[in-house]
């Protein structure tokens, strides 16, 4: 393993964790434990991708027995469409490891229909880049085959016509729900002031926390048509 | 410029007025139109044809179109006889040709619906009019001639070629979708025609890469003619206006063709993958769409907030980032060092917790001076506008979390006066120098009536 320049006179070489003695962490480790405790998924782009290169080359050289001894979390790596991504997750239902529940974030329920809406386009443009556009965005939710559903969501109401204040407080509540996916790395911003995005690999993800609704939603659908208030 | 002006209007006026016999509008025209230049090409009728060829192609228009009424020939005759044929008189029969412009006209359309890439030989095109001869570069007239008549025809070519190359691909790949709906009828076999096609789009685009080989050959040599025009200023803006524009063409058309390309290869690798799994693709892609509809249908809106249907569990990330919750109390009084004999202090996290501590406290000291600032002028009688002061505040400092105390710190301290007003309207504003949105507030001196 590589050591070079790093021991400080006091330095004591660590044993149970050698790939914290290389040059390498001392570069990239305390950036992706950042990240990945922050929540987010790390993948092999743009400026991730010296983080993912070290995640990917000590994922099994004690980087997870890392988590999992010191901090009682799983380090985990996924793929979707061949790419792998990695991000930090709990042990099981329930337990939190030491994130307990203060370091814990629920999930915006608006964020997840975004999300799901993400994952949906990901999968529909799979002969295509994954680049969205704002206009794109707004032809689903004014124009789609759902746009009644959309607009009751986003507006609180369905009517013919919105104030453009109104559209502008729509278009503020999305903007900020896509912060929250790009600070999570689900997508990254190729142009932020134009709403101009590219959905990333690790959307896959929302699936993931979501596998049982997915895989029996025939059942939730019929539960939700039975108990539709009259 | 007043005439060239006038002059551009009176053509425009022109073809406003002719209008009508400039571009055939019904598809009926349009269809007589192709197919007479059809049968001409396919050596059933002759350039010149004659009055029962020109009924019999309109009597077969009209069973295309399933007109059981026929069309009416004469109209059809008239409208075309402006612009799209001329009138032989051949010994005592009367004779018909297709105008310049019918052909053409009959060629954009076709050619814009359906490109035809296998006559499309841009290679050979290019070996003969791209490259520079060592004589096209011996004086600016020949290097003009190059341009215009050799340079030109080409890079028109080149362009009609990539313009449809891409449209084109970008259409396939649209279509590609429909391979994910699960009703597809025979889905393998769509798989196999689509790779067909792209594999053939593919040798398209490398036959633009080839014909773009020549394009190194064009730019040394224009680099190394530039000697030949220095020795006239006029010769010289000629010659770099031709260069800057055979540079700029290059590069845009190179990138472009990448860009085909691109899309190209990653339909086909798409397309081998999606053979092996087509099936769960398929039936997974429908459940997510089934999923996000069940979140639309049973979501809810409860005060402008988003609630999922409550049979959702909630899905929880880890998230660690330091944060402050109230204002911190630091007793520097009751301060002392621990005396542990197994304690090592950490002097990196010590300079960086009294530099953070160095920075609450600014950060406190500066809410303080803008509090008493803004109390000043209440009490001058002076009307306080919060989004005013916060972009001011925010302006002078460089920390987000001095307005938002500031703005704690007056509610706290006017909430129960009488002697002001505090009024706050929950329509959200974006100070300039922010991206966080917060309501409206306003504190408003009162004169109190005893």
């Amino acid at each position: 393993m590589d050591t070079t320049n790093i021991q400080t006179p006091d330095y004591e070489y660590n044993y149970n964790y050698e790939f914290l003695n290389t040059e390498r962490a001392r570069k990239h480790f305390a950036d992706t434990d950042f990240a990945l405790r922050s929540g987010r998924h790390i993948q092999n782009y743009g400026g991730d991708f010296k983080l993912w290169d070290f995640v990917n080359d000590y994922f099994e050289k004690g980087l997870s027995r890392y988590y999992q001894e010191l901090l009682g979390m799983i380090l985990k790596k996924e793929f979707n469409d061949r790419e792998a991504y990695f991000f930090l997750d709990f042990p099981e239902d329930g337990n939190k490891g030491k994130f307990g529940y203060d370091r814990t974030q629920t999930l915006d329920d608006r964020l997840v229909i975004f999300a799901i809406l993400l994952l949906n386009l990901y999968k529909e443009k799979f002969f295509e880049n994954k680049e969205i556009r704002w206009d794109e965005l707004l032809y689903i939710t004014e124009e789609g085959e759902n746009k009644e559903l959309w607009q009751r969501l986003l507006f609180g109401e369905n009517k013919r016509n919105f104030t453009p204040a109104e559209k502008d407080e729509v278009r503020r509540k999305i903007e900020r729900t896509l912060q929250l996916c790009e600070r999570m790395g689900w997508i990254r911003w190729i142009s932020y002031e134009e709403m101009h995005f590219e959905i990333m690999p690790s959307i896959d993800r929302i699936a993931k926390l979501y596998q049982t609704e997915i895989n029996n939603v025939e059942l939730l659908t019929e539960y939700l048509e039975n108990n539709v208030p009259s | 410029m007043n005439t060239l002006l006038s002059k551009r209007e009176q053509l425009f006026e022109s073809i406003a007025s002719n209008f009508e016999y400039l571009i055939p509008r019904d598809v009926e025209t349009i269809f007589l139109l192709l197919n007479i230049q059809a049968k001409i090409e396919d050596k059933e009728i002759d350039e010149v044809f004659t009055q029962k060829e020109f009924e019999d192609a309109v009597d077969e228009v009209a069973i295309m179109l399933k007109r059981e009424r026929g069309i009416q020939k004469e109209n059809i005759s008239k409208k075309l006889s402006q612009h799209f044929y001329s009138t032989l008189k051949i010994g005592e029969e009367y004779k018909y040709v297709l105008t310049i412009f019918a052909k053409d006209f009959t060629k954009l359309l076709m050619n814009e619906v359906a490109p035809n890439y296998e006559n499309l030989e841009l290679i050979h095109t290019f070996t003969r009019t791209l490259p520079l001869q060592d004589d096209d570069i011996t004086s600016i007239d020949k290097f003009n001639y190059w341009y215009a008549h050799h340079y030109n025809s080409s890079k028109k070519f080149i362009l009609a070629h990539t313009d449809n190359l891409q449209r084109f691909v970008d259409q396939k790949v649209a279509d590609l979708r429909t391979l994910l709906k699960p009703n597809v009828d025979n889905p393998k076999e769509m798989i196999t025609q689509f790779l067909i096609i792209f594999e053939q789009l593919g040798k398209q685009t490398e036959g633009v890469t080839k014909a773009l080989n020549f394009k190194q050959e064009v730019i040394d040599k224009l680099k190394y003619s530039e000697e030949n025009f220095k020795k006239s200023r006029e010769n010289w803006e000629q010659y770099d206006r031709i260069y800057t524009d055979v540079i700029s063409f290059f590069e845009n058309i190179d990138s472009r063709v990448l860009s085909i390309n691109d899309k190209i290869q990653q339909a086909r690798t798409r397309l081998k993958s999606l053979y092996d799994n087509l099936r769960y693709k398929q039936q997974y892609k429908l459940r997510i769409e089934k999923f996000l509809l069940y979140l639309l249908k049973g979501s809810k809106t409860i005060e402008g907030k988003v609630v999922l249907p409550s049979t959702l569990k909630k899905a929880d990330l880890p998230y660690f980032k330091d944060k402050f919750l109230f204002p911190p109390m630091i007793d520097f009084a009751e301060y002392h060092k621990i005396e542990s004999p197994f304690y090592l202090e950490d002097e990196e996290y010590k300079r960086l917790s009294e530099l953070e501590k160095m920075k609450q406290l600014a950060r406190q000291e500066n809410t303080t001076k803008w509090l008493s600032t803004m109390r000043s002028e209440i009490e001058l009688g002076r009307e306080i506008v919060f989004e005013q002061w916060m972009d001011k505040i925010l302006s002078n400092e460089d920390n987000l979390e001095v307005p938002i105390d500031v703005c704690f710190g007056l509610i706290d301290e006017y909430k129960n006066r009488d002697d002001v007003e505090l009024e706050i309207n929950k329509e959200l504003f974006t100070p300039l120098n922010s991206n966080i949105s917060l309501w409206k507030m306003k504190l408003k001196p009162t004169e109190i009536t005893e």
